[in-house]
């Protein structure tokens, strides 16, 4: 066998470790965490109508400590695990400075309204009919909260359900900074 | 009668601009960025290609920037500086990404 052809079959085999090696690291990484561009700038302003009828606009809310978080009724069970937290955490924090605001994601009327009757949720939540809102927050999917401090940042994204202590752990410490 | 009449023209005049605007963008730009941006609740498809109502929603808004004087590239770095270099279907050649490529 002439050189040439010897160092062409290490070659080919040779060939494969990198790509071995870039779908090693590639399978290893969740698809779904993908950090959003968003945390640490201002957060995009919106005024929607609530299901109640009242306008929602988050230039109302400067000041204060904001989730916004993205549900659906077709969200099962992820939405519906979180929404009793998300309920807790309005009544526990409302006093002090938060404001839990929803946005309803690709969801019809019936099932939503049926869904916000069912948790008893009182904290203001919206459809977004456009999803303009939900673009101009880079949602992908729902659930989705955006945790917002009280000078307007986004702080904090978090993909998924939010559970009690997440709530908790995420509030508390934009509670105690100052405007 | 006559301030009737300015507000009657000023909204002929608003209605045609605002016509002519949206006349402007050609349904071929819009599917050429739509096609570049990943449809945000699917796999692997593009904006271009999935039927999901988030897709055709994206695509109104890609219509609506592009009538309203925005180049291809505004509204891609306007969907990048939300979602991440993610939406794009085809990473940009730099850092990491060149190992891909």
């Amino acid at each position: 066998m002439s050189g040439r052809a010897r160092a062409l079959r290490w070659a080919i085999p040779l060939a494969v470790v990198p790509v071995l090696v870039l779908l090693a690291y590639g399978f290893r990484t969740d698809p779904r965490e993908i950090p959003s561009p968003l945390v640490g700038k201002p957060v995009s302003r919106f005024a929607l109508t609530a299901f109640d009828g009242n306008r929602v606009a988050l230039e109302s809310l400067h000041g204060q400590v904001v989730v916004v978080n993205f549900w659906a009724s077709w969200c099962y069970p992820a939405c519906y695990e979180e929404a009793p937290s998300l309920e807790r955490a309005w009544q526990t924090y409302k006093d002090r400075g938060l404001v839990v605001v929803g946005v309803n994601f690709q969801d019809k009327d019936e099932p939503a309204k049926r869904f916000l009757t069912q948790f008893g949720h009182t904290f203001p939540n919206a459809r977004d009919p456009s999803g303009r809102v939900s673009v101009d927050y880079g949602v992908y999917g729902v659930p989705e909260a955006y945790f917002i401090d009280r000078k307007g940042r986004v702080r904090f994204k978090r993909v998924g359900p939010v559970s009690d202590e997440l709530l908790k752990q995420q509030i508390e410490p934009l509670l105690a900074e100052a405007a | 009668m006559s301030r009737v009449a300015a507000v009657a023209l000023l909204a002929v005049v608003v209605l045609a601009a605002g016509a002519r605007a949206a006349a402007l963008v050609s349904e071929e730009t819009v599917h050429e960025v739509a096609a570049q941006l990943r449809c945000v609740v699917c796999q692997s498809l593009s904006v271009a290609d999935s039927p999901s109502e988030t897709a055709h929603q994206m695509q109104a808004i890609i219509r609506e920037r592009l009538a309203a004087g925005e180049s291809p590239e505004q509204v891609k770095a306007y969907f990048v500086e939300r979602y991440g270099i993610w939406i794009l279907l085809s990473p940009p050649r730099q850092g990491f990404n060149l190992v891909v490529w």
